[in-house]
């Protein structure tokens, strides 16, 4: 039985996915019509995807609900804000100090829990941890300007202690751009 | 009511209307666990955790996203911090119970097969391409909103959705040949 590479392969997933652009697909279109090799490996593909729908989604019982107050989930930041600011110097040293404030865009620049981020998501994170504060905000803004800020749920995932190392980076980098 | 709606009243005082939201996108959710996590119990904890999380940090949304972008999001996250934590969970925790045929006939028994090797199929995938898979292909979700709810460039939702298909045809071969 005469096979086709993986090249073929992909741009048929691709085919299926509806991803390509008109040139593509009438290539591909032309594949199709005059190779029966094509045509299986497609024939394939459209069974593999439909074999995936057997795995149905089983019923899970609705979520149970009761809305505690949000007020009461806030107040308590603002007492820890002092030791969490301690916390957050401890921590600046311990992710390297001073060098961390001098990346390259791309290199992995600071750890977040398990995950290492660039210099960009780092402040996209930061600016996210002082939306409700107008004066850091307005710094932060200054810096970042044309920069879009879509990452809401990292900050969630979050532990505190991180979030106030990232804060405080993000001071230290509004002071650094008030100084210049 | 469209979600920024309640999202403002909820920020207002008008806690309870967020349960609306809660209605709204608790099936979706789920459907997305399960393909990530495939363990039942698993799934409805980061479901109820992905909607407190939310809700906790509705004042942090300031609504330049979509709610369902934004709630996906989190779900997504808090899945994949699972899966990190119990990195061998694909394995060991696969929900197999509901695999199982019922009788044992030739035919159930094929069938049972199939579901099977399709849903290992699946758990063999990166729990992030598991997640792409699953808000594309059987969601449709255009590659836009993936790339959103993901953080990740439109290009790499595409590559990683047709990585993930090629993988499930290697994987699925003898049941499609």
């Amino acid at each position: 039985m005469k096979t086709i590479d993986e090249s073929v392969k992909k741009k048929l997933i691709a085919y299926l996915d509806g991803s390509l652009e008109h040139r593509e697909r009438n290539e591909v279109e032309g594949l199709i019509e005059s190779s029966s090799a094509c045509r299986r490996e497609l024939k394939a593909l459209k069974r593999t995807l439909s074999l995936t729908e057997m795995d149905r989604v089983p019923f899970f019982k609705p979520v149970k609900w009761t809305a505690p107050s949000l007020n009461a989930a806030t107040w308590w930041r603002w007492i820890l804000a002092p030791a969490a600011l301690a916390a957050a110097a401890v921590g600046f040293f311990l992710f390297g100090g001073f060098e961390i404030f001098n990346p390259s865009q791309d290199q992995p620049w600071v750890m977040v829990g398990t995950d290492t981020l660039t210099r960009q998501q780092g402040f996209e994170l930061v600016d996210l941890i002082i939306s409700n504060d107008n004066e850091l905000r307005e710094g932060f803004l200054k810096y970042s300007e044309g920069h879009s800020p879509d990452v809401y749920s990292e900050l969630i995932d979050l532990e505190d202690k991180e979030a106030e190392v990232l804060i405080f980076l993000l001071e230290e980098k509004i002071t650094g751009i008030e100084r210049s | 009511m469209e979600d920024h709606e309640i999202v403002r009243r909820v920020k207002k005082g008008e806690t309870e209307l967020y349960e609306i939201l809660v209605r709204r996108y608790e099936k979706k959710l789920c459907a997305l666990g399960w393909r990530m996590l495939h363990n039942r119990a698993d799934v409805e904890d980061a479901v109820q955790e992905a909607f407190m999380k939310a809700y906790r940090s509705l004042s942090r949304f300031r609504g330049d996203a979509q709610f369902s972008t934004w709630i996906y999001r989190i779900t997504v996250n808090l899945i994949l911090n699972r899966i990190r934590k119990y990195s061998k969970m694909k394995e060991i925790d696969l929900d197999t119970d509901k695999i199982q045929g019922a009788d044992n006939p030739r035919a159930s028994a094929r069938r049972s097969e199939l579901k099977l090797a399709t849903a290992r199929a699946i758990a063999e995938l990166p729990p992030r391409q598991r997640a792409i898979f699953h808000m594309r292909y059987e969601e449709g979700r255009p590659h836009a909103e993936i790339a959103r709810v993901l953080g990740l460039s439109e290009g790499a939702v595409k590559s990683s959705y047709h990585h993930a298909v090629f993988k499930l045809r290697e994987s699925l071969r003898e049941f499609v040949e």
